[in-house]
């Protein structure tokens, strides 16, 4: 539902009550002072989604300057908010659980805080653009298609990360995989 | 000056109409609404992923200016479609009016796909009883479109089916291994279905100063290489190359003026874009090719005494009968097999699914009239699929997000839309756009007929998945508004009858015989095949006739 619709339905002011505060804070000017201060957040964050193996990982790809950039330019509004506001759980999280912040967990405490941010990501394509229509993407779900994009067709991520085939000339048809062989980084 | 001949709209049927003349020794004035694009002004054609700063993602801000638009576009082309602010139109009912304004118009970055059509289309309204009956038949229009394939290119495998004559192709582009194996299992379970190769105005071998195409599949940027058809990399230089060709860009081409003594077209008055000066060219004849509701809308603007409800609008056709493909039914699956093969290069195209229903006269008793094909394309998963695969994160996620998964393919059917008189275009009374000019407004919908259409595209697409051997099939009906497939067609249909029909056997307006209008308002119907090859042959054909009447002074 849009903004508009909401305010015509229940009045401005009742939206906070009917809908609580959840999604009442979707809607809010989105926090961009502390987006800016957690650069070094989002590259652990991506870095823990896309680690450094025998290729690149996240950080040498600059996902966190994407995903900045990224969820002022391409997010709309409430997602913009969604994004933010799960930042600020993941932060309260580790603080409350491990007792310190997350660039200082193990990279197991990591993916444990980051799959407690999960909410419910159905991963049946029609039920995931139900819930897209209801609620918008979950905080999840936009991080990792941010970090994933950013890497993806980050240079680092696309031609060592994947394999890159700028001018490929030819089109052929079945070729047999190789072992190890990386998929196509364009389509 | 008069000029022997103005065109209006440079786009795919506007760029061959202004070839044909200026060959034929015509001294032709074209003009564009349109910023020229020269061939090779192309700014993303070459950049890579990461030059993009959005990474070929659409902004809030493309929203803002795009809202129609970005339903069709990307960073990559986005350049090349309208600012939806700058010009308006009024939606009565949600319809898609996906334009290009420039120099080249929707040559720059449409999809390439050539069907000619048959009889089963040309004699389809007589059969049923749809619309008015086409003036012409097949036979009067395949020179032409043999004339304008090997022109452009057009790179297909010759299936010799009756419902989809062959062309004169260069060679086809080819199958991978998944769809090799779908086109297997259809030939087993049902002989009267094909898979093949799309036919797409792609190069597999050069024609002259064009070159074969490089397998990028970033077309719709623009090709340095000319290796896919456009006004831009072919027609429009081959007009300029005669000498005889004015082209003028910015100029918004408001009416055409109609003279009540001779009884003809005398010119066409054009609005400058950026200076809004108003200025008259005169000509001996025009071709009116602003694209389907681009020409209707000038014709209804164009009022006199003797045609006050746009001209040549004798029969009140005119701005009726405005259909659009739907290309929403379809299917799509995964195949566990083949995990040890894989492609290298990107074709610019899918497959085709040629038609096969109602293609015997209707012995399959089926509750809808006409057809369908499908267009598909099989490919092994990869990162955008694939990061919906697990929610996993670290070294396991990455070795899954950048190997390949599994085979899938996608399909859906590209179906006929009857002609309804409701569906329509028409001029607001109120509403002008910076130009003065007033703003259209578009009345569309699907009918009974596509819908159950729908339906049965989604059965045949899912069975067809079945019977291959995929997985978590999914048939879907997505809810997509009409213009969407952009072949929008019809609102000044050709006919052999001027009181129902605007244009003749030779695209002349009825009335007014020094006025050819050879863009998609032309069409009778709309069959179920990308449309633009016919909007070029018919194009060639009518400037073939104009100039002969010319020398023969009867124009
Ligand atoms: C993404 C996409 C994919 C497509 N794929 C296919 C496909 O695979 N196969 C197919 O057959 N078709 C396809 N199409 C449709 C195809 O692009 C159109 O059918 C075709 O371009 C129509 O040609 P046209 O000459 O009528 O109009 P256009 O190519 O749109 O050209 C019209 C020109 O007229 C100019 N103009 C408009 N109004 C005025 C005016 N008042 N004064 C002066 N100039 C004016 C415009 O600026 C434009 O340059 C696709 C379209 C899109 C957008
Ligand atoms: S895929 Fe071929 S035709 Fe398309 S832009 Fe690339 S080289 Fe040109």
């Amino acid at each position: 539902m849009k903004r508009r619709q909401i305010i015509k339905i229940f009045g401005a002011a009742g939206v906070a009550s009917v809908f609580g505060f959840e999604l009442y804070s979707r809607y809010q000017a989105p926090d961009y002072e502390y987006l800016k201060g957690r650069h070094y957040l989002i590259a652990e964050i991506s870095e823990t989604i896309i680690p450094a193996t025998d290729t690149p990982g996240a950080k040498e790809a600059g996902v966190a300057a994407f995903v900045v950039h990224a969820v002022k330019e391409i997010l709309e509004r409430s997602e913009k908010n969604t994004f933010i506001n799960g930042l600020k759980k993941l932060e309260a999280y580790c603080l409350n659980v491990y007792h310190k912040d997350f660039e200082k967990c193990t990279t197991k405490e990591r993916s444990e805080a980051l799959s407690n941010m999960r909410e419910q990501f159905p991963m049946n394509n029609f039920l995931r653009k139900v819930k897209r229509k209801l609620t918008g993407r979950s905080f999840t779900e936009i991080l990792r298609e941010l970090v994933v994009v950013g890497y993806c067709t980050s240079e680092p991520g696309a031609t060592r990360g994947l394999a890159f085939d700028y001018i490929p000339a030819t089109y052929i048809p079945c070729t047999k995989l190789t072992p190890g062989q990386k998929s196509w980084a364009t389509k | 000056m008069v000029y022997d001949a103005i065109v209006i709209g440079s786009g795919i049927s506007g760029g061959w109409a202004a070839k044909e003349l200026c060959e034929k020794g015509l001294k032709t004035l074209l003009l564009e609404r349109g910023r020229d694009v020269k061939h090779g002004d192309y700014p993303t054609a070459l950049l890579k992923p990461w030059e993009f700063a959005d990474r070929l993602l659409t902004t809030q801000k493309d929203l803002q200016d795009q809202p129609v638009q970005s339903q069709a576009c990307d960073p990559g082309s986005k350049h090349f479609f309208v600012n939806d602010n700058d010009h308006p139109y009024v939606q009565d009912s949600p319809f898609a009016w996906i334009r290009g304004y420039q120099v080249g118009g929707r040559s720059l970055v449409w999809g390439r796909q050539c069907y000619r059509w048959s009889d089963l289309d040309f004699e389809a309204n007589l059969r049923d009883g749809f619309g008015v009956d086409w003036p012409i038949r097949y036979k009067d229009i395949a020179p032409w479109y043999t004339y304008v394939e090997k022109f452009i290119g057009v790179s297909g495998q010759s299936d010799g089916l009756p419902q989809l004559p062959d062309g004169a192709f260069l060679s086809p582009m080819q199958l991978n291994c998944i769809e090799n194996h779908l086109k297997e299992s259809i030939r087993n379970k049902n002989e009267e279905r094909l898979l093949t190769i799309a036919r797409v105005a792609n190069l597999t071998s050069p024609i002259g100063s064009r070159g074969s195409c490089l397998n990028r599949n970033l077309c719709s940027r623009g090709c340095p290489f000319g290796a896919y058809f456009s006004s831009n990399s072919s027609t429009i230089p081959a007009a300029l190359a005669t000498g005889n060709l004015t082209l003028r860009p910015f100029s918004v081409v408001s009416e055409i003026i109609y003279d009540d003594t001779t009884r003809r077209a005398k010119g066409v008055r054009v609005i400058d874009m950026l200076t809004m000066q108003h200025y008259e060219f005169a000509a001996r004849i025009i071709f009116v090719n602003a694209s389907t509701i681009g020409s209707t809308s000038i014709l209804l603007n164009s009022k006199s005494a003797r045609f006050p409800d746009g001209l040549g609008n004798d029969s009140g056709a005119l701005g009726h009968n405005l259909m659009d493909h739907h290309s929403a039914a379809g299917a799509s699956g995964q195949h566990e097999g083949f995990q040890d093969s894989y492609y290298k290069g990107r074709r610019p195209c899918g497959f085709l699914i040629p038609r096969y229903r109602n293609i015997n006269n209707g012995d399959e008793k089926l509750d809808f009239v006409r057809g369908y094909n499908i267009q598909g394309d099989g490919e092994r998963a990869e990162w955008p699929d694939r990061m919906y695969e697990s929610d996993e994160t670290g070294a396991d996620f990455k070795a899954r997000l950048t190997t390949p998964g599994k085979w899938s393919v996608w399909m859906a059917g590209w179906g006929e839309c009857l002609p309804y008189h409701d569906n329509k275009v028409y001029l607001s009374k109120t509403k002008k756009d910076k130009w003065g000019q007033p703003l259209v407004h578009i009345d569309f919908s699907f009918g009974e007929n596509e819908k159950k259409m729908m339906e049965d595209i989604r059965n045949t697409c899912g069975e067809m998945l079945t019977e291959a051997g995929f997985k978590n099939i999914d048939t879907f009906i997505y809810h997509k508004s009409g213009g969407l497939t952009v072949h929008e067609m019809g609102t000044a249909r050709m006919g052999r009858d001027p009181k129902t029909s605007v244009l003749n056997a030779n695209n002349q307006i009825h009335n007014v015989k020094n006025v050819f209008v050879t863009d998609g308002s032309c069409m009778t119907s709309s069959a179920c095949q990308n449309p633009s090859l016919t909007y070029m042959a018919l194009t060639a054909r009518a400037a073939a006739y104009a100039v002969d009447q010319l020398k023969k002074g009867e124009l």
